[in-house]
Formats: structure tokens, sequence, C-alpha cells
């Protein structure tokens, strides 16, 4: 439920864009760096609503474009007690999507791991 | 008619891969130019240059069990050729090859420690392939039928022979919710490892440009 709520938070109030920030010059590496530390609520408040969002239980076999987040977990973990995922992309400019994915944890997402990618990409 | 009153070998260079067609012994052969990058990903010890070897080795193997000889195709026209292999068959058949310039394709190939995970993918308008050391180690994908594993570098080969985003064959990842093929799991471009006639479509659309009034058609797949 706080989680829903945040989530709801999070889309009302994000009509703040990265430009409208005062943030449209900071580069990619710049973004994510500033966000690696913070969770989705930041990443919304900071690069607006995300083009396409998606929450999931992580489990063995994903699909290349997620595989990665394999390498945060054990076995057992995603086997006993399979972790929820946010999985929120955002269009930073024709050329360049950035997927960022946050775990669920007491009720908040912080961010685990991102992923720079262009939109012909296919994984 | 002999074969030496026809011409039955034909060639083609493209963008992506240049193609020839044999028909003195029935094949058709797709060959790549791959420039390798080689990075390494956390923990992961250098490169050496028998690892470098050694990797395209083994992902040209890989991609070779998965691709050579699957699709069968057959010949339709009014040209010789397509009179010649009347009630014929040719086999499609590719190879890969390291070099140091002019490559159809950049592959940046990562090293990573054993049993990590690393993304790869293909981007066909660029030319850019991305895989990794593990990727020639046949995994369980979610979603994929009791018992059917997944070569990643079969996988992200079959983007590089045109089912990719971009190309005229107009199909790619068939794993996709969007994709018209999501329910075939055991497909090669969804989580198995079973080729499809429609995987031959890029080719095919390249090889009907090759010898006039001739019109390749896949028969079956092997």
């Amino acid at each position: 439920m706080v989680a829903l709520a945040a989530i709801t938070a999070g889309c009302t109030q994000a009509q703040t864009t990265q430009q409208d920030n005062g943030d449209d010059t900071m580069t990619e590496p710049e973004i994510v760096m500033e966000l690696i530390t913070q969770d989705y609520e930041a990443a919304v408040a900071k690069l607006g609503p995300p083009a396409t969002q998606e929450d999931f239980r992580l489990s063995r076999g994903e699909t290349e474009f997620r595989i990665e987040l394999l390498n945060y977990y054990t076995e057992g973990q995603l086997r006993d007690a399979p972790p929820l995922m946010r999985e929120a992309t955002w269009t930073l400019s024709p050329d360049n999507n950035l997927t960022i994915w946050f775990a669920q944890r007491n009720g908040a997402w912080p961010f685990l791991h991102y992923q720079s990618w262009h939109p012909d990409d296919d994984f | 008619m002999g074969d030496k009153a026809i011409d039955l070998v034909h060639k083609k260079k493209t963008k992506r891969m240049d193609f020839r067609i044999d028909g003195k012994k029935g094949q058709v052969w797709v060959r790549q130019t791959w420039n390798y990058v080689y990075v390494t990903k956390k923990k992961a010890s250098k490169w050496t240059p028998k690892e470098k070897k050694d990797f395209h080795v083994a992902i040209e193997k890989t991609i070779r069990k998965a691709w050579n000889g699957k699709f069968v195709l057959t010949v339709k026209g009014k040209s010789e050729f397509a009179a010649h292999y009347k009630g014929k068959t040719l086999t499609v058949h590719f190879d890969v090859d390291p070099v140091s310039s002019g490559a159809h394709w950049t592959v940046t190939a990562a090293k990573i420690p054993k049993g990590d995970f690393h993304g790869s993918k293909v981007n066909w308008g660029k030319q850019t392939i991305e895989l990794d050391t593990e990727d020639m180690n046949p995994a369980k994908k979610k979603g994929a039928p009791k018992g059917v594993t997944q070569d990643p570098a079969a996988h992200e080969f079959g983007h590089a022979i045109g089912n990719a985003t971009g190309s005229p064959a107009g199909h790619a990842d068939e794993y996709k919710k969007t994709s018209a093929y999501k329910h075939h799991k055991k497909s090669i471009m969804n989580v198995g490892m079973k080729v499809k006639k429609r995987h031959a479509d890029y080719l095919v659309i390249e090889l009907n440009k090759i010898i006039p009034d001739t019109t390749f058609v896949v028969k079956s797949v092997k």
C-alpha cells in the first residue's frame, strides 16, 4: 500500500521534467550518478513520468534485457523469495533510452541497476 | 545443357554480410566479417590472445550448430539457373571471420566472471553486436517449455542475419508481448532453439536480388 501510494504520488506530481529542472544539459552518466543512491520517486521527480513502467518478480531465465539483474541475487533468494522489481524507462533522446530498475525494499523502491540503450537494440 | 554453359556461382556483397550462391555444390554461403573489441567486466582477468581466439571459435561453433544447413531453398523463375535447379534444392551455410578492419559488424566481446550475467544485444542500424563469455552456454529462459534451453550467441546471431529491428524482414525478438510469434516459445528468436522459415526472410530478400529472373523460396527447415 505504501508503495502504491508512492507510485501515485510520483505520477501525479511528476509534471516537472528534466528540462524544467534546468538539468537538460546533464549527460546520462551524470544523471545516473545522481540517481544511483536514490529511489524511484527521486527519478520521477528528476526525469518526469517514465515512458513505460512494469513491476515484476525477478526469476532465473530472464531475457537478455534484464539478465544483469541476476548478478544481485543468489539462486536461493530468487527461488525462495523472488524480489519485486520496478522497471522504468525514460526516452532521453531519439537515440537513447534509459531503463532503471528499482528493487522494492521496506515499502520503498531504491535504485538497483540501469541500462542505457538505443531504441533499435535487439536483446 | 552442361554446367559449363550456365553460370552457377554468383556473389553479392552487402553492408552486413556477403552472399555466395554455389550452384555447383547446392549451397548458399552467408559470410560475415567481425571486428572484435575486447572488454572485461567486474573481476574478470584480462583477455589473453588464446582466450580471444578460443572465444571466436566457440561463438562460431555455437552459431553453426544452430543455423548451418537448416534452411532448404528451392528456386523458381525463368533464368537458366532456375531451370537448372528445377526439382533440386540448396542449403544455407554461415561463416563468420574475424578481421581487423573493414568489418561488417563491430563486436564487443565482454569477458565476465564465470556464472555472472551480462546483457547481449545487436543493433542492425549501427552494425554492432555485444556478446559475452557466457553466451555459448545453454540457458533456460523465462517462459520456455520444459526441457527447452537457448544458446544466447545463436539467438543474437539470428538478429545479425536480419531478424532485427530496422531490417526489411520486419520481425525481431519474438518473446516480446508485441510479437506476432510470442506463442512460438521453441523458436530461436523467442526462448528456444528451433529455426523457422521466417528467420530466412532477410536472406531471401537479398538472394532474390542477385540473379535476374530467379526467386529463392524456403521450402523447409531441417
